[in-house]
């Protein structure tokens, strides 16, 4: 069976929907926004390095005005001092002479060199003592695939943005080939200033950076008390302070990692709450009309709070009415076919009679019959092009001013000549003289009054009165017209109230000219303006009463 | 002629009501006409057993008391008096011929009054032929009007119909669609001479209540014989009686 359907557009059962990749890039997104900001929270690293430099240029002052003075040799002073010292600190402090050589080392205490030329001094930046590299203990967490997964984004970051600002020119101090004097902290120190600068160190786990700071030692004693004896140069590797921001690092990258998995677990959630029964009613919208698009099933009304129960709720009404309103275009091109039929079996029966020879009064019924039943269908057609129209146009503005008395009072004179044996009695309630305009269109209240009067004289016994009144009722807003019409005919069934306004329904034998559409018309037309009409019983005959509202410009 | 005929019409459409009971005087019955199903029903229950075979034509929309209700009462009541509905609803067609409901014919509105005319004459003769001390036979195989396709045999002119033996109560269109599917067993006849068969005076029916004739046909067929298939749908071109399906009867 090739072709037999025209493919669907496959709506494909996704994972998740794109409601629920909204929600789970935006929880993720949220779980990212504090970790982006702290992976660049540059300023608080340096924070830190002042901190450090800090500490540093006051251990250099502390040294500086220790060992300041004339007992003895500086370089007995500086042997002595950096000996108190003793091992285990971080910082390396050194005492340099004027000249350049290196009076004391904390680094090798207990060998105090004479005059050792700077150059030697620390030939290779792997002099510096291992064991005060502290942070050498951190150190694995580098190699560990979370850090350097997580520090991914931060590497990149510094490889694009940063990396050509060195910062120094990666040597030591003594590495380079220029003189002593020409490291700017020394060059700061010996002219009796401050001095710091920071170098990188390139070395086997990657550089490290370090801090250098530089304080002049006076010669103290009388003869020259500001001249420059040496200088104090303190260095410190910055290695233990990134070390701890990078396992503070890893730490939040196993937060992001937790959250995001968390973050994960609650998109789920949320889509199994949101996206899964938004899509389940799409699937239900999209498949609710067969191929003739005809209503097939209903909407699931799911128990779900918020909108979504809400949205459900929404759309099973909406369904129920459209599955009602399209119950009732069924029915009603049955009903409006059944109607045609009658008077066409009518029709056609006298028709066959008559070509069969009749004799003339025969021929005359005949004809006076499939006249009226012809008359019949004429009045149907036109009435079900009113109701529809009714039903489908929006309301034009109206024609003219709605005057409901002057509009009654010509209708009542014309009544006399089409019902000859019926008479006709206005009554005037209050406020009906001189009474507001009514919001309706003066055309279409004609039409709902006459056909009250049509309906109500066709019920109304011979020789009968039929009684049309006209009030006011309600006050301010709710002002409003009551139009009422009662005849003495036979009534209705009681409890029959409401189907005399359904469409084709009847309480009145057929003769050949009344629709059954009057009333619905009045009807349609009464909720159009935002009224209403119903019937009673009089007993004996039947009421009805139109209401519709004052135009609002009263 | 038949026996004298009393034709009892229940429509509450005045004109058609008018109209028809001046058909049916002109036929020379004599004519009772009600405006709704209790009115006829009303005099039904008082009216002596008429000694003339009485006819039910009836509306199915009828106020006070419908077509259905009326029919329903009939049959409890025993009368067994012939109905036939007239309708203006097509989609009536199948509820009103179902098994049980007693019908025994149905028209569509607008109808032929011809049509009618014929329809309540083969309905006084059928009920006539019916009558006491006329058993149900089935026809013997050697009399003139009686139509055979294997185990099928129609009586054309009782407008009665018999399968294996057993009697089927088919109304006067599937009678005569079966008629013509029998006529040629294998020939596939198309929906429009079924049709023309079904309704001989009448150029304006629905195409489509032809399969709802047949569907009947075929109920009332597996009715009797719950593994018949005898009846074929050829797509495209209509109907034919399928000879295999029919096994044989006492004719070759």
């Amino acid at each position: 069976m090739k072709g037999r359907h025209p493919r669907r557009p496959a709506a494909r059962p996704r994972f998740l929907g794109s409601i629920g990749f909204l929600i789970l890039v935006f929880n993720i997104l949220l779980v990212f926004l504090p970790v982006a900001a702290f992976y660049f929270l540059d300023s608080f690293e340096k924070q830190l390095l002042r901190d450090l430099e800090r500490t540093m240029s006051e251990q250099a002052l502390l040294a500086a005005t220790a060992l300041r003075g004339d007992a003895g040799s500086l370089a007995e002073r500086a042997a002595f001092f950096v000996e108190s010292l003793g091992r285990g600190h971080e910082a390396r402090i050194r005492v340099f002479s004027a000249q350049g050589s290196v009076l004391a080392d904390s680094a090798r205490i207990g060998t105090i060199p004479a005059a050792i030329p700077a150059e030697r001094a620390a030939a290779a930046p792997g002099a510096e003592p291992r064991a005060k590299s502290a942070p050498q203990r951190e150190e694995p967490g580098r190699d560990s695939l979370l850090y350097r997964l997580g520090s991914l984004p931060v590497r990149a970051y510094r490889r694009i943005f940063r990396a050509p600002s060195g910062g120094g020119d990666g040597s030591d101090l003594f590495d380079r080939s220029g003189s002593f004097a020409e490291a700017p902290e020394i060059a700061a120190a010996l002219a009796g200033r401050y001095g710091s600068t920071t170098r990188i160190l390139p070395g086997a786990e990657g550089s490290t950076v370090r801090l250098y700071s530089a304080l002049p030692i006076r010669s103290g004693g009388t003869r020259n008390p500001e001249g420059i004896a040496g200088l104090v140069l303190v260095s410190q590797s910055t290695l233990r302070i990134l070390g701890e921001l990078d396992s503070m690092r890893i730490d939040i990258f196993r937060i992001f990692l937790l959250s995001a998995f968390v973050a994960v677990i609650l998109s789920l959630v949320s889509d199994l709450l949101l996206g899964r029964p938004l899509r389940a009613l799409a699937a239900r919208a999209a498949g609710i009309l067969d191929r003739k698009g005809r209503l097939r099933g209903s909407f699931p009304r799911l128990r779900a709070p918020g909108e979504v129960g809400v949205l459900s709720r929404a759309l099973a009404d909406m369904g129920s009415k459209l599955e009602r309103r399209t119950a009732f275009l069924e029915s009603f091109s049955q009903d409006l076919a059944h109607e045609i039929r009658n008077p066409l079996a009518s029709v056609r029966a006298s028709l066959e009679l008559l070509e069969e020879g009749e004799a003339e009064e025969g021929r005359r019924r005949l004809f006076g019959r499939a006249r009226s039943d012809l008359e019949r269908i004429n009045h149907l057609v036109g009435d079900i092009r009113e109701l529809a129209s009714l039903d489908s146009e929006e309301p034009g503005p109206p024609s003219g001013p709605c005057r409901p008395l002057e509009l009654a009072r010509g209708l009542a004179e014309g009544f006399a000549s089409r019902h000859p044996g019926l008479g006709l009695e206005l009554r005037l309630g209050p406020g009906a003289e001189g009474g507001p305009e009514a919001a309706a269109d003066p055309r279409r209240f004609v039409q709902a009054l006459d056909n009250l009067l049509e309906n109500a004289a066709s019920f109304a016994p011979p020789g009968s009165a039929v009684e049309l009144s006209l009030e006011l009722a309600g006050e301010g807003l709710r002002r409003r017209w009551v139009v009422g019409l009662r005849d003495r005919g036979p009534g209705f069934p009681p409890g029959e109230e409401e189907r005399l306004f359904e469409r084709f329904y009847s309480t009145r034998k057929a003769d050949g000219l009344h629709t059954g559409l009057g009333l619905a018309i009045v009807r349609s037309l009464a909720e159009a303006w935002g009224g209403s009409v119903r019937a009673e019983l009089a007993r004996p005959g039947a009421r009805f009463v139109l209401e519709l509202p004052c135009s609002p410009a009263h | 002629m038949n026996s004298p005929m009393e034709v009892l019409l229940a429509e509450d459409e005045a004109n058609l009501r008018g109209t028809l009971a001046w058909a049916f005087r002109r036929e020379s019955w004599s004519v009772r006409d009600f405006e709704d199903g209790l009115a006829a029903w009303e005099y039904l229950q008082k009216a002596p057993p008429s000694a003339e075979g009485r006819v039910l034509v009836l509306d199915i929309v009828m106020p006070r008391m419908d077509g259905l209700e009326l029919c329903r009462l009939v049959r409890e009541a025993g009368l067994e008096l012939p109905l036939l509905f007239l309708s203006s609803r097509d989609e009536e067609m199948d509820r009103v011929l179902g098994l049980e409901s007693g019908a025994d014919d149905y028209l569509c509105k607008p109808f032929s009054v011809r049509e009618l005319l014929a329809r309540i004459r083969i309905l006084h003769a059928r009920a006539s032929g019916r009558a006491p001390g006329r058993p149900a036979q089935v026809p013997r195989p050697e009399s003139a009007e009686a139509l055979r396709a294997g185990s099928l045999v129609l009586d054309t002119e009782g407008f009665r119909a018999w399968w294996k033996g057993r009697e089927l109560g088919l109304t006067v269109s599937e009678l005569r669609i079966l008629a013509c599917l029998a006529s040629a067993p294998g020939a596939v006849r198309t929906r429009e001479r079924l049709q023309k068969a079904a309704y001989p005076e009448d150029n304006y029916v629905n195409e489509r209540s032809v399969d709802c004739h047949i569907k009947r046909i075929r109920r009332k067929l597996s009715a009797l014989d719950p593994g018949f298939e005898g009846l074929e749908t050829v797509y495209g071109a209509g109907y034919r009686l399928c000879p295999e399906a029919l096994p044989a009867g006492s004719r070759p």
